[in-house]
């Protein structure tokens, strides 16, 4: 897959026309050659008792979290022996899903949901490893989470009342980027969990910059759920956490009834279920 | 049908038989025989309810209830005690319903260490259920079913809800029809409570100019008489004109206090909507609209202040709620029928008159009803108008009476008003004399001592006025004392005092003004 800036009418690059090397498939076993070669040498020192990925890399997790702009966090996993393998972060109540890649790492922008905030990361088939950050600016964001597993289809959206009543319309198709929330402007949207495995877990947030605003004005938030083959008839469930501005949220569980499966496709709409987001400034 | 196996039947003192209908989860009528725990008397019958506390019984004595402690129940019929779901309904106005009481549920769970799980059919009917966090076992199920306040009451009258979420009082109709159904008097004290402040505003786009409407004004442009703001100094363009549905409390209540007393209807051309939210919304995007919202469904439209004619001005803000000097006050009610709740439900309503209860009223946006202080540099421009307004009538020495007695004080919030020409309190001021009375009992202005400092409008003889208004004191503080039942006599030093028409808060050329400034306000010293 290439981005190019180049126009038309400079050279077309398609992936036809370009020979990348191979980055997919079995990866080469150096593992051996790894033991072998510290036999010679006295660093690094080979424990006999350590295993190896087939990169040669010492079969270690390392788990870091550090703060990024917009109150976010940046997740950082390296684990070369666990390569294209299933994970679970979880977070304040919250989970999403992931995957390392085939050399065995994983990264990912997270919200910060509270000032201190823990994240759990769990590899499929061991023990989960811990990473902590300090993010004093969390305060300063609403954020606004609905969570469910599975493949189902659930959706925050945001309409962004401006003081002249004018209206934006924040969704997962129009997610926004964060440089709205660090210049004031408005919220956006993150969506994390990948449905690479069964039973995914899915996340989306919405993230607004309430403290950060001057103006006064209204977030009004809607919840939508798609009726699927797999939901249609049943109980969909899925929980949500609202958190203001310094102030202690936790998850709720919530059931949505949903409707016979000759809506499959359909859209359900619920406007009570998240509370609309009161923006009030000294300015007004 | 049903048989008694025991015709002496004596033991009252173990099986308590209860007045109340008991009516929570209607059972299929089975028949069943309850055993009282010595053995001795047992009564055979069909169940009509059981609310976890409480068997329900047609037995050939009638209708019996008898407490699930004191017996053991045998037959196909008998609940499963082990799994029973205590549950409660509250049906009624969309205001209440869509946020503020599901937040209370959601907190009162919480404060009662349970988990919560959130069931949606829809946005209008959904329900809770609650669970031991160990087991996640469900205990209790409380219902919402949102419609209108209407609907509510009727709902009740159908034994199809527990409590009714109302934005407006209970008319006499509904009151005598619920009396009828066996429910009691829902006017009574017991059967109705004040859930959170709330009022109605006019409301305009934030680049309109206006600032202030008068109650008239706005009469005439709901009634389609004035239809271009430059009738009302504005720029020459016209009026669009949006309400909520007829149905709706909040558009009931705007023909009751803005419409009636100028003798206008609401033209049929003005848009309605079906929530508040919707109405802001529309509002706030359109420069040449206004509409009636309420105080806690702003939206990102721009509040406008009730202009009287002799240039005061109300702003609705969570003092003039609290003290109801804003004159559209609209508070949200709560209406429970005279039978026996689950204890699930009667601990849910001794919570929403709790701190914590206040605490999440306010975080949703509503007034509470916590006394409040005003201080003594915010009644400055109060004397201003006393001053202002002193003439013939009002003399100096009167004026100074008045400031040397109340500047020495510090008023609070609750104020007491009358119904529109009436010696009856009104629903807030009700509300009032059992808060204070539940303060003074707990000793809260032990030490100081209470005013109650009558006020009349303007009509008539200042003399009379004044003594009216001692007597609408009198009574006030004599409401409150009766209220108070554990305040031991000499607990509290209290003290009436009356100017009658010397510190006016509005003019008294409307019914409105009058009505406002009718009053018997509190005053700490």
């Amino acid at each position: 897959m290439i981005f190019c800036a180049a126009t038309a009418s400079e050279v077309e690059l398609s992936e036809a026309n370009v020979d990348f090397p191979a980055l997919s498939g079995p990866a080469p076993d150096l593992s051996e050659q790894v033991k072998r070669t510290n036999d010679k040498y006295s660093l690094p020192a080979y424990a006999p008792s350590q295993t190896y990925s087939p990169f040669g890399l010492a079969c270690e997790v390392d788990f870091t979290a550090a703060k990024s702009d917009a109150a976010m966090v940046m997740l950082s996993l390296r684990a070369p022996c666990q390569i294209n393998t299933a994970l679970t972060v979880q977070f304040q109540g919250l989970m999403f899903s992931g995957t390392t890649s085939n050399i065995g790492t994983y990264s990912v922008l997270v919200p910060a949901i509270t000032p201190k905030s823990e994240f759990r990361l769990t590899l499929a088939g061991t023990e989960p490893v811990v990473a902590s950050v300090n993010v004093p600016q969390a305060g300063q964001y609403t954020r606004v989470a609905v969570q469910w597993a599975g493949n189902a289809e659930l959706q925050i959206h945001a309409f962004e009342f401006g003081h002249l009543g004018r209206k934006k319309h924040v969704w997962n198709g129009a997610p926004q980027s964060l440089a709205q929330a660090t210049q004031a402007r408005g919220g956006y949207i993150v969506r994390l969990g990948n449905s690479a495995f069964p039973n995914p877990f899915h996340l989306e947030i919405y993230n607004f910059p309430s403290a950060k605003v001057d103006k006064s004005g209204l977030v009004r938030l809607h919840l939508k759920a798609r009726v699927t083959k797999e939901n249609c008839g049943q109980a969909q469930a899925a929980q949500i956490l609202q958190n203001a501005p310094d102030k202690a949220a936790s998850v709720m569980d919530i059931s949505l009834t949903m409707p016979a499966c000759d809506h499959i496709g359909d859209y359900l709409l619920f406007k009570n279920l998240l509370k609309d987001l009161k923006i009030s400034s000294n300015q007004w | 049908m049903v048989v008694c196996n025991y015709m002496r039947l004596v033991y009252s003192a173990i099986i308590a038989l209860i007045a109340f209908a008991v009516l929570i989860q209607p059972l299929q009528a089975q028949d069943i025989t309850l055993t009282s725990n010595d053995g001795k008397v047992s009564i055979q019958g069909t169940l009509q309810a059981f609310d976890g506390e409480f068997y329900r019984i047609n037995s050939i004595y009638g209708a019996m209830t008898l407490e699930r402690s004191a017996v053991t129940c045998d037959g196909a019929g008998c609940p499963d005690l082990e799994n029973y779901v205590a549950e409660f309904t509250l049906s009624g106005a969309l205001p209440m319903g869509e946020l503020l009481m599901p937040l209370l549920v959601e907190n009162f769970a919480k404060q009662s260490g349970m988990d919560l799980r959130r069931n949606i059919a829809d946005d209008l009917n959904f329900s809770y259920n609650l669970q031991l966090p160990e087991t996640g076992k469900t205990v209790a199920r409380i219902i919402f079913r949102i419609s209108n306040t209407d609907i509510g009451f009727s709902k009740l009258l159908a034994g199809e809800t527990d409590m009714v979420l109302a934005t407006r009082e209970i008319t006499t109709s509904e009151t005598k029809a619920a009396k009828k159904a066996g429910l009691g008097n829902l006017k009574n004290a017991a059967r109705s409570r004040i859930v959170a402040l709330d009022a109605l505003v006019p409301v305009v786009a934030m680049n309109n100019s206006e600032t202030v409407i008068s109650i008239a004004d706005l009469a005439q442009i709901f009634a389609g008489k004035i239809d271009n703001w430059q009738q009302i100094g504005g720029p020459d363009a016209p009026i669009y004109v949006h309400l909520r549905t007829a149905s709706s409390g909040l558009a009931q209540q705007f023909e009751q206090l803005v419409m009636a007393t100028s003798n206008l209807a609401s033209m049929p051309t003005l848009t309605r909507h079906q929530t508040a939210a919707d109405l802001v919304d529309a509002v706030a995007a359109d420069p040449f609209a206004i509409g009636i919202t309420r105080f806690s469904e702003l939206g990102s439209a721009k509040m406008l202040a009730i202009k009287g004619a002799c240039g005061m001005n109300f702003q609705a803000n969570v003092q003039s709620l609290k003290t109801e000097d804003y004159p559209l006050s609209a508070p949200l009610f709560l209406y429970t029928p005279a039978r026996r709740l689950p204890k699930i439900a009667r601990e849910f309503l001794t919570y929403l008159g709790s701190p914590a209860a206040q605490r999440v009223v306010r975080t949703a946006g509503f007034v509470d009803q916590r006394i409040g202080k005003i201080p003594i540099h915010n009644q400055g421009r109060r004397f201003a108008n006393a001053i202002a307004a002193a003439g013939q009538e009002t003399r100096l020495t009167e004026l100074q009476r008045m400031i040397g007695t109340l500047q020495i004080a510090e008023r609070i919030t609750p104020t007491f008003r009358f119904e529109a020409g009436s010696v009856k309190l009104d629903a807030q001021s009700r509300a009032n004399v059992i808060l204070l009375a539940r303060h003074l009992e707990a000793g809260k202005y032990e030490g100081r001592e209470l005013l109650f400092v009558g006020f009349s409008d303007g009509m008539g003889e200042a003399e009379i006025n004044r003594k009216i208004s001692k007597r609408r004191a009198s009574a006030v503080k004599a409401a409150v004392v009766k209220a108070a039942d554990t305040l031991k006599p000499k607990q509290q030093s209290m003290r009436v005092e009356a100017f009658g028409e010397a510190m006016p808060m509005a003019c008294d050329d409307t019914d409105w003004g009058r009505q406002v400034n009718r009053r018997v306000e509190v005053w700490v010293k």
